[in-house]
């Protein structure tokens, strides 16, 4: 007997061929593009939690660091939240420093992104008294250390080649201490030993949903705030109030989340159809 | 010449080292400045190797074009794009509209497609992985399934269930998993750096002999 001639429809969901899957999201992520349907997103509790802290913690002129520790892969994922964050921040006339550790200096053009949706806007904000790139550093964890310690030690200009003695915002940063929170954007856990350990300056963290775990140690020990992957910095988008690029890619992560749970359970379903047929035979 | 590439080094290794592991232990203010200076010498010998690392990356591209090794013609381009992204930057800042067009239009698309086509495989794994062969696997498929749902935020409306089962995966045996992970690497860490301060690990300062007391 022919076994692939009599191949019925639950067999072929049980070998489904990859590049079938393939389309089928490429197709799914681009009618969610070009028709998107808005579907509702509700605030998660992690998110109101982080939300709530900056709300209360940060007061006008406190200075907030944002660090990025990764590069333009993830930013699909971690833009929005980035762009939220820094746009909360400017709502609660922060100052804003921005580094990056990430190995390569791409991060400084994510930085550079940053700032002129936001900070570059908004003609109340000066670049050098309210906000300052400092770019790019070498060192990783030891360098993360240092600047708790002593930031000249690390950084002595900006990245344009500003000195900081002709940066205002430098005359009140020091170290850690000078510091209300750090938001890093990446897998950096040397901000947590140094600065939430070390320093006692709170951090929070905004990462791609599939490196959430690592974080999850330090969430559940009350070390760190955390936005996890796209959905919760969507909704970090929902409760700044200024609409981003976070809430409309909801629409295709549902979508193709929805569609992966289907094929799988289908695949399943196909597979099981085929065993039982094997053993009736 | 054993001195100079294979004792010194060790000796710098063990001196800072330990100078290092004793500033987060004993509260002696000269250990702790040493530590500290010995901690921004890092910062600048890392600016260093990156250059480094940049110089080696331009020497092999480039000998492998003149010798014409297999695919040279990429090696050519590597270093074509390399030198455009260096004068950019040098010529017009990297600040500038020019720079960040070549990061924009050129760069950012490829980072982000190479990350995306990943989904894409993702898919096509977890469609092959799932299969619900053994009670294992049936484990491993409702954790999938529970957190993917949980991460898409149709999932509460359809069922706010969902939120409630998937952060709970998410805060216990996940956590608890991780928790362990992060725990074991950290002992590891230790270890390994008390075996290399002691010279009973290998960390490529020799060609091919097995370094250490044993």
């Amino acid at each position: 007997m022919n076994l692939t001639a009599s191949k019925n429809i639950w067999d072929k969901l049980g070998d489904l061929d990859r590049r079938i899957l393939f389309w089928a999201v490429v197709l799914i992520i681009a009618v969610s593009l070009i028709h998107p349907l808005r579907l509702p997103i509700t605030v998660s509790e992690r998110v109101k939690e982080a939300y709530n802290f900056v709300e209360k913690a940060v007061k006008p002129n406190d200075i907030v660091l944002i660090d990025l520790g990764t590069g333009l892969g993830p930013m699909p994922e971690t833009m929005p939240g980035l762009l939220a964050i820094t746009r909360h921040l400017m709502r609660l006339q922060a100052r804003i420093v921005f580094t990056t550790g990430y190995v390569s200096p791409e991060a400084v053009v994510v930085i550079e992104e940053v700032m002129d949706k936001t900070l570059r806007k908004d003609p109340k904000f000066v670049y050098g008294e309210h906000y300052v790139n400092f770019g790019w550093y070498t060192g990783g964890g030891t360098a993360i250390r240092r600047l708790a310690s002593n930031w000249k030690d690390v950084f002595t200009r900006d990245w344009y080649g500003t000195p900081n003695e002709k940066l205002p915002i430098m005359k009140d940063i020091t170290g850690a201490d000078s510091f209300r929170l750090v938001w890093h954007v990446g897998p950096e856990t040397a901000w947590v030993t140094y600065w939430k350990l070390g320093k006692r300056v709170p951090v929070l963290v905004t990462y791609m949903a599939l490196n959430i775990p690592t974080w999850l140690p330090y969430y559940a020990a009350g070390d760190i705030y955390l936005l996890g992957g796209q959905r919760e910095n969507a909704e970090y988008e929902i409760l700044v109030g200024v609409p981003g690029p976070g809430v409309p890619a909801m629409d295709y992560q549902s979508l193709g989340h929805l569609f992966v749970l289907g094929v799988v359970v289908l695949g399943n379903l196909g597979n099981i159809r085929r065993k039982l047929r094997r053993e009736q035979q | 010449m054993r001195f100079i590439r294979r004792d010194l080094p060790y000796t710098i290794l063990v001196v800072f080292g330990t100078l290092a592991l004793l500033s987060y232990y004993v509260a002696i203010p000269a250990i702790e400045a040493v530590a500290g200076t010995s901690r921004t010498w890092v910062v600048v010998i890392g600016a260093f190797a990156v250059f480094l690392g940049a110089l080696n990356v331009i020497r092999t591209h480039a000998v492998r074009a003149y010798q014409k090794k297999e695919n040279w013609w990429l090696s050519v381009w590597l270093v074509f794009i390399y030198f455009s992204m260096v004068i950019a930057g040098l010529l017009a800042g990297t600040g500038s509209a020019q720079y960040k067009w070549m990061y924009a239009a050129m760069y950012t698309p490829l980072a982000q497609g190479v990350v995306g086509t990943l989904g894409l495989f993702l898919v096509s794994a977890a469609y092959r992985a799932f299969k619900i062969r053994t009670s294992e696997s049936l484990v491993f498929f409702l954790g999938f399934f529970l957190i993917a749902v949980r991460q898409a935020s149709i999932g509460p409306l359809l069922w706010p269930g969902f939120e409630i089962i998937g952060n709970w995966v998410t805060l216990w045996p996940s956590t608890g998993t991780m928790r362990a992970v992060t725990i074991g690497l950290a002992i590891g860490t230790v270890a390994l750096a008390l075996r290399t301060l002691a010279r009973y690990e290998k960390i490529g300062l020799e060609e091919g002999g097995i370094v250490g007391g044993g």
